[in-house]
Order: C-alpha cells, then sequence, then structure tokens
C-alpha cells in the first residue's frame, strides 16, 4: 500500500514541483529580460550622452577659439550669421550663430557623427548681470549656446560667455 | 516518526535526497542570474554616473570660465571696479547655465587690488554644476594703450588761442577745434580740426587734420576718486569762499591737510570756490573738482606724480596755471623733502634746497585751460574745453608709461600669457 502509493510521487520532479520551476523561470526570465533592457538602455543612454559631450565639446571649443570681434548692435535675430558655410570661413564668434550642423562635421570638414545627430548653435548677447537672458542691445558680452541633438532630440546643452577684454582664451 | 524514517532509509533512502533538488537547481540559478543582472545594473548604473559625472564637470569647467569673461568685461567697461570690489569678491555665486560661479580679485604684487590702478590683478572664479566644482585664474595686466592725445605736448577738444604768447613746445600743439593765434611766436607744430590762422608760427601748421579722441571727464574723475583721499575743504585755509593752499608739501607720506594716501592721490572738491595753490611741492596727484573762477596753480611749484603712469593733475572745471620759472626755494617754515617726502630719494632737515618750478606728468583740466607765465610742463597738457596760452610757456611732450587710468582706449587689460590655469583645490 504504501509501496504502491509513494512510489510513483518520490520518482523524478513532481508536477507541482516542475509547475513551480516553470513559473519561478518565468518569473525569472521576464526579470532577467527586463533588466537587460534597462542595462541595455542605460548603457546606450550613458554612451550616447558621452557622445553627444564630445560632440558639443570639440564644437564649443572651436568657438571660443575664434576673435570676438565686437559685432554691431543688432539685434540678435539679425546677428551676422554665416551658417551654412563652410566653417573655414568663420572668423569671428557671431558668424556661428544659427549654425545647424547635421552630420557633425569637424572643423576640417569631416564626418564625426551619423546623420542622425545634429549640433545647433546661437551667440547672443547677454547683460553681465543676468547672463541666462538674451537682449538685444551690444552689451560686449555673448552667450554661446551648443546644442547637440539625436533624432532631433536633445541630449546634451553647454553654455559659455565670451567678452572681447577675454580675447583668445586658451581651451 | 523513527519508524517511517527507517522506513524511508532502507526502502527510498537515496530517492528522498532528490525530493526539492529542482527548487535547489532553479533557486540557484535565480541567485546567479540575479546576482549578474545586478552588477550588470550597477556597472550600467556607474557608467551612467561617470558620464553625468564628466558632463558635471565639463559644464562647471565652462561656467567658471564664464565668470573670467564676465570678470575681464566688468574690468574693462568700469573705470572704478576696483573701489567696486568689496573684500576682493567681484561676483558671489552669480547664477549661468544651471549653475554658479563665483570671482575673487586679488592683487599679487601689494595685495591690495584697490590701492593702484596700474598693478596686475589675479582673478579667481570657481564654477559650480551640481556636485561639480572647477576654478580657473588668470592675470590681467593694466598695459592699456593711452589716447592719441598723450603723445601730444598739448591738445584741447576745443579750439586753441595763442594769445600774445611766445611759446616753445617740444612736441605738437593741437585742437579739434581751431587755432588762433594774435600776436603771437608759436614755436610748435600745430595741427587743427579746424582752421590754423594768425601769426607767427614758426613751425608747420596743419589745419582740417583728424579729431584724436579726448579724454572722459567722468571716467577719469571716476579713476581717481576710489582711491584717492578726499581733503576736507572747510579745514582748509582761506578767507570765505575761497581756498588758499600756500607753503605746504603733500606726498605719500605727508599730508598737512588729513591722512596719508599711499598712491599720492589726493583729492579736494572746492565746491565752486576760488583755489589757489603756490608754493608747495605736491609728490603725487591732485585732483581738484568744481573750482571756482579763476583758480589758479600760481609762483612757484613743483608738481610730480609719486605713482609711475598716474597723472601730476586733474582738473574737473577751469583752471588757470601761471607758474614762475624761479625756483622752489624752502623757508624757515617749510622744509620740501622731510624724512616723509624725500626728493628723489634725498630727505634732509634743512631749509636750503631750492627745486625747479614745473609740473611733470600728466595735466588734464576737463574745461577751459589757461597756460601762463613761464610755466613748464613735462608731460601731456590735456583740455576737454579750451586751451588759451599766454605769456612764454614751455611745454615737452613726455610719453606716458604706463597710460594712465582714465586715459586710455580699447581694453583696459589684458590676459597675460600663459597666466590661465586650473587650480586643483
Amino acid at each position: 500500500m504504501m509501496r504502491r502509493g509513494l512510489q510513483p510521487i518520490r520518482r523524478g520532479v513532481s508536477l507541482i514541483e516542475a509547475a513551480v520551476c516553470v513559473a519561478i523561470t518565468g518569473g525569472l526570465a521576464a526579470a532577467a529580460l527586463t533588466a537587460a533592457g534597462q542595462t541595455s538602455r542605460a548603457r546606450e543612454a550613458a554612451s550616447e550622452r558621452g557622445r553627444a559631450m564630445a560632440l558639443a565639446s570639440s564644437l564649443m571649443s572651436e568657438i571660443r577659439g575664434r576673435p570676438y570681434s565686437a559685432g554691431t548692435p543688432l539685434p540678435a535675430s539679425l546677428l551676422k550669421s554665416k551658417a551654412g558655410q563652410a566653417r573655414g570661413a568663420f572668423d569671428e564668434l557671431a558668424d556661428y550663430h544659427g549654425l545647424d550642423d547635421s552630420p557633425p562635421l569637424s572643423e576640417a570638414g569631416d564626418t564625426m557623427a551619423g546623420g542622425e545627430w545634429r549640433r545647433l548653435v546661437r551667440v547672443e548677447f547677454v547683460q553681465p548681470t543676468k547672463p541666462d537672458a538674451s537682449t538685444l542691445i551690444d552689451t560686449g558680452l555673448r552667450r554661446i549656446e551648443v546644442m547637440v541633438l539625436k533624432n532631433d532630440r536633445p541630449i546634451v546643452t553647454l553654455h559659455a560667455l565670451r567678452t572681447e577684454a577675454g580675447e583668445a582664451e586658451p581651451q | 516518526m523513527n519508524a517511517s524514517h527507517r522506513m524511508g532509509q532502507i526502502i527510498f533512502g537515496p530517492k528522498a535526497r532528490r525530493r526539492g533538488s529542482a527548487y535547489v537547481i532553479v533557486m540557484s540559478t535565480v541567485v546567479l542570474v540575479s546576482v549578474a543582472g545586478v552588477a550588470g545594473m550597477m556597472a550600467a548604473g556607474a557608467q551612467r554616473q561617470a558620464v553625468e559625472r564628466t558632463v558635471d564637470i565639463e559644464r562647471a569647467r565652462l561656467i567658471a570660465q564664464a565668470g573670467l569673461e564676465v570678470a575681464a568685461g566688468q574690468m574693462r567697461n568700469t573705470a572704478a571696479w576696483r573701489s567696486g570690489v568689496t573684500g576682493g569678491v567681484m561676483y558671489s555665486d552669480h547664477a549661468f547655465a544651471g549653475g554658479t560661479f563665483s570671482v575673487r580679485v586679488t592683487d599679487p604684487v601689494d595685495g591690495l587690488p584697490a590701492n593702484n590702478l596700474t598693478d596686475d590683478v589675479l582673478v579667481i572664479s570657481e564654477g559650480r554644476f551640481n556636485d561639480a566644482r572647477q576654478v580657473y585664474q588668470r592675470r590681467f595686466r593694466a598695459n592699456a594703450l593711452g589716447l592719441d592725445a598723450l603723445e601730444w605736448a598739448a591738445h584741447a577738444g576745443g579750439n586753441v588761442s595763442f594769445a600774445g604768447c611766445t611759446l616753445r613746445a617740444y612736441g605738437p600743439v593741437g585742437c579739434a577745434g581751431n587755432a588762433i593765434a594774435t600776436t603771437a611766436n608759436v614755436h610748435a607744430e600745430v595741427d587743427a580740426g579746424g582752421t590754423v590762422s594768425g601769426s607767427v608760427y614758426h613751425q608747420p601748421t596743419y589745419g582740417q587734420t583728424a579729431t584724436l579722441a579726448v579724454p572722459n571727464e567722468h571716467e577719469v574723475l571716476a579713476a581717481y576718486q576710489g582711491i584717492a583721499t578726499t581733503i576736507d575743504r572747510n579745514s582748509l585755509p582761506g578767507p570765505a569762499n575761497r581756498i588758499d593752499l600756500n607753503g605746504f608739501v603733500l606726498a605719500p607720506g605727508v599730508n598737512p591737510f588729513g591722512t596719508t594716501n599711499q598712491s599720492g592721490v589726493y583729492l579736494l572738491d572746492c565746491d565752486s570756490q576760488r583755489v589757489t595753490v603756490s608754493g608747495a611741492r605736491v609728490h603725487g596727484t591732485l585732483v581738484l573738482i568744481n573750482p571756482g573762477e579763476d583758480s589758479r596753480i600760481e609762483d612757484s611749484v613743483l608738481m610730480e606724480a609719486a605713482t609711475p603712469g598716474y597723472p601730476a593733475l586733474i582738473v574737473i572745471g577751469n583752471i588757470t596755471i601761471a607758474m614762475s620759472s624761479v625756483d622752489l626755494a624752502e623757508t624757515r617754515n617749510l622744509n620740501l623733502n622731510p624724512s616723509t617726502a624725500p626728493y628723489r630719494g634725498v630727505s634732509d632737515t634743512d631749509i636750503l634746497d631750492r627745486y625747479p618750478s614745473m609740473i611733470s606728468g600728466l595735466v588734464y583740466a576737463s574745461g577751459t585751460l589757461r597756460l601762463e607765465q613761464q610755466t613748464t610742463i613735462y608731460g601731456p597738457v590735456l583740455s576737454g574745453g579750451d586751451l588759451i596760452i599766454a605769456d612764454a610757456p614751455v611745454l615737452f611732450a613726455v610719453s606716458q608709461t604706463p597710460a594712465p587710468p582714465g586715459f586710455i582706449r580699447g581694453n583696459g587689460f589684458a590676459p597675460v600669457s600663459g597666466s590661465f590655469t586650473r587650480i586643483a583645490d
């Protein structure tokens, strides 16, 4: 009786064990996939941000290396811009205003990243007392904004200030 | 319990140990996968944090350098910026681009940024963004170019009149308006933005010349007001509505009218009272504001700037300089070279010394300036209004190096090459 009743249960894996194991494995698999996805996305985001940072920094360094060359007191919307021209023709800070660089190119014209990447530049006058707010008046102080986007999604934005007085600041 | 245990051992012992083994295997796998997953997520998180940290540091760097830029602009655009800096702090937690910058200014020469307008300054800017902090410094030098007019013997923003004089000028005399000579002997090249008329000119004259920039009286005053020691006019001798300054020595180490000024810059607000300076030695920069009608520097006077690059005399208003060629001599009550004011490094206690009557250094009057008698000036004479020359003055064009603050063009400060450094602290 006992022999006949116990033998099928004790041999191999029970249905309950199998069911529980399948459930646990399934849950684990789901969690693992989720975690792997999140990890992958986090890695990708970090990598993307790092790359965006590199693109932003290189362009910011290039712009800050240009002479300030105090401009005529024009409204920000009318600031002289050479956007669309090869950057080799840019000889002063204000030339970068309105630059839309996609795919990003180096100063020498070499491609730095794919077409999904884009760099936008604004160079505007600001007040020394409120350097975050642009003004139409030539204050002698310009704010440089470099925004890096991927698939039109902003990834990194950098800001810097330049005056004629601080000409040729080392990078 | 014993029976069943025994029974299990005998009959089913080996198989009983396998019960739940699937759980063990699955749970082990769960643990391993979980550990691996958590480790992976932590690694990814650390990588992201590292990237964010890098971004924050870069932003803090740009913000710190923005602080240097704003400070450089402030030094360039505000003549009296030194006196406006309290405790060396130019900006404190100034918001920019989601972070802040704080800027300090120190004087690497003597530690006192406000005491000398020509000292270098070290600008230190701290940028913060989130937890990231970056500090940069840069040295700036007051090596500005002076106004072109500083190279002339004399220059006026209005007209120049040579009125019955015999002028000897070792350097050109010019004006933005017209030059007129009336019964005069002008031994100087004369350039005028308008016309040159009258006689007699003994050197070439040029009309319709390019106009030179004249100093801005507000910038001039702002530059020196902040570092000057003010002389209280109510404590000065003289009858009512007059200030008579006669027989005194004024220098960085001596001020008979109040406290001393180590740069030798003394300011007197005349409040339209007539002021007369005579029989005096001024080793410094005398700033007279709003002197009354017929105010004069007269007789024997020796005026020399104490600080290189500073003017000898600044007048915000009109003044007549009518100095004698007779030497300035010590008298019973006046030792002109006491230990607190040595002359060319020499001091004594006797009253036997004599010194040339002259002005050595830049002379500026924002209004009408009259030069009379045998006035001798080694240095440019600048007038914001008319310049009237009578009698027999002698003028020498002496280059001003460094350019006097308030008389500069363009950027008053320039970054010192190689001084841009990051501070790690």
